[in-house]
């Protein structure tokens, strides 16, 4: 298999990712970029949504998501030195730093940004920079919310999820990514079971992308700020 | 309309590249490079070898084509807006949000377009089923599959040439676009698929190499491949990256960028100037 560009890597390459890596728990680490329709103007056939669906379902596989540059950073050397499978999604397009230099993070454990009660929003890989972006929007409406980056989509952070559900009134994640499967269902899996509590699903809403420029496509497919901010409200 | 005139094809071609810049202009992004290269191989096909007819772009008994390298989508929409599929000023929106010409062929969007391709290494398995379908069906159509020579990389290709054979697919004519470059550099530095018309031809088919800028060879190697009987035809076209456009030519850089104003302008001047 000649997968010409990463985000086949995890399509194309699927049953052997599924027989030769995960089965034998092979000490194999998958990074793909190009996901989501932020890939942009090469269109549906370019823009994988489905990733984090496959890749989450397979036995002893970690899934990641990485926000910004100083998190990437930090995944890369962190899944060199971890032992197993690890499958690390990653965005074409440049993105807005969030966190300092040689910020610490740890796999499996999401980041709390804010502790306002009037929501949660969960977000991951390009999405965290827009649901921040939505925080500072509200706050100076006089509404206070919380954002949770989840770079760690398996294992994925079961205590930070429910007490977030406990502490506040809504809870909204929000992915460039089919709301079938990825963060939203990995979300919704741990409140059915642990904590139940209506979720909001940000997503691309069962349907292919398109071609068009990236920030164009966010809006398209209404994961801006401003529509995660009309979603806290509703 | 066939058009049996070699001038004639050469101006259409001509008319084909300067859609195809003006595509790429208008999208700001997009595979240049690897659309002009098959540019003369689709003016043989659409002008004077397939039987289709614009009108009825959905007719059943129409000849089929698959671009398996997909993302020389502004060549085919280029071809097909120029033979009347669909208007040619629709070009330039090419990539927009707003727009059908999707930056892979969407046949869902697209008049004329008869697969939905863009994952490379797909095409030839779904230009069999056609080919067989038509065989099973005795609807006399013959299919035409474009690969590029980066994609014949990957491995299903050569799985689906070994379907083609084992099938007989004699209405079945794969072209490959051996303009000897692709993304990261030349064919042979990536991954070499040469000899390629050796490959096709201990998979079983008949094999022709030709040169793909050359509008009677194209013709000629399209009308002996329906001569063929019992095994496919592979025709490998040898090609030129970026071919009319003298800074785009043999430039790898080209593959996969957008001329800004001014190399526009030059690459129209030029194009324009060609007999």
């Amino acid at each position: 298999m000649q997968a010409h560009l990463q985000y086949l890597q995890v399509g194309r390459a699927y049953d052997q990712i599924r027989n030769s890596v995960c089965y034998p728990n092979m000490n194999v680490k998958i990074c793909a970029t190009h996901a989501g329709v932020t890939v942009g103007e090469d269109g549906a056939t370019h823009q994988m949504l489905e990733d984090l669906s496959l890749m989450r379902t397979l036995p002893n596989m970690t899934v990641m998501s990485t926000s910004d540059d100083t998190q990437t950073r930090w995944a890369v050397e962190e899944i060199a030195k971890y032992e197993g499978p690890v499958y690390l999604r990653l965005c074409r397009l440049a993105t807005p730093v969030i966190y300092e230099e040689g910020t610490k993070f740890e796999i499996g454990k999401g980041i709390q940004i804010g502790d306002g009660e009037a929501g949660t929003v969960i977000g991951t890989g390009v999405t965290v920079a827009e649901a921040i972006k939505a925080m500072q929007i509200l706050k100076q409406e006089g509404i206070n919310i919380r954002v949770v980056d989840m770079h760690t989509i398996k294992p994925i952070d079961k205590e930070l999820i429910v007490k977030c559900a406990k502490e506040t009134k809504k809870i909204i994640t929000v992915e460039d990514h089919s709301i079938i499967g990825g963060l939203g269902s990995a979300v919704c899996e741990v409140l059915a079971e642990n904590c139940p509590a209506k979720v909001i699903r940000m997503g691309i809403r069962d349907s292919f992308g398109k071609s068009g420029k990236a920030e164009e496509l966010l809006e398209y497919f209404k994961l801006t700020a401003k529509h995660i901010v009309d979603t806290v409200k509703m | 309309m066939k058009e049996n005139d070699i001038e004639e094809l050469k101006k259409r071609a001509k008319e084909i590249r300067i859609g195809i810049i003006e595509a790429v202009h208008g999208a700001k992004s997009g595979h240049p490079g690897g659309s002009l290269s098959c540019a003369d191989i689709l003016t043989v096909l659409y002008f004077n070898q397939m039987n289709i007819d614009p009108s009825k772009p959905h007719d059943e008994a129409r000849d089929r084509f698959v671009l398996s390298k997909g993302h020389a989508a502004p060549a085919l929409y280029s071809t097909l807006a120029n033979r009347g599929y669909f208007d040619v000023n629709e070009l330039v929106n090419l990539r927009h949000i707003d727009s059908n010409l999707q930056g892979h062929p969407d046949m869902n969007k697209i008049p004329g377009v008869d697969f939905t391709t863009g994952s490379l290494g797909q095409g030839l398995s779904v230009a069999n089923g056609m080919a067989l379908g038509s065989k099973l069906e005795k609807r006399g159509i013959r299919v035409y599959c474009l690969l590029g020579d980066g994609e014949i990389e990957e491995g299903q290709v050569w799985e689906a040439a070994m379907s083609a054979s084992h099938y007989k697919l004699d209405n079945l004519c794969v072209i490959v676009d051996n303009n000897n470059l692709q993304i990261d550099g030349t064919v042979e530095d990536v991954m070499s698929p040469y000899p390629i018309d050796e490959k096709f031809k201990s998979f079983g088919f008949y094999a022709i190499k030709i040169d793909g800028h050359d509008i009677e060879q194209i013709k000629k190697a399209l009308e002996k491949a329906k001569t063929v009987k019992g095994k496919p035809t592979a025709i490998i076209a040898k090609t030129v990256k970026g071919k009319g456009v003298s800074f785009m030519e043999n430039q790898v850089g080209w593959h996969g960028k957008a001329p800004n104003d001014e190399q526009y302008k030059e690459a129209i001047k030029e194009l324009k100037k060609i007999k």
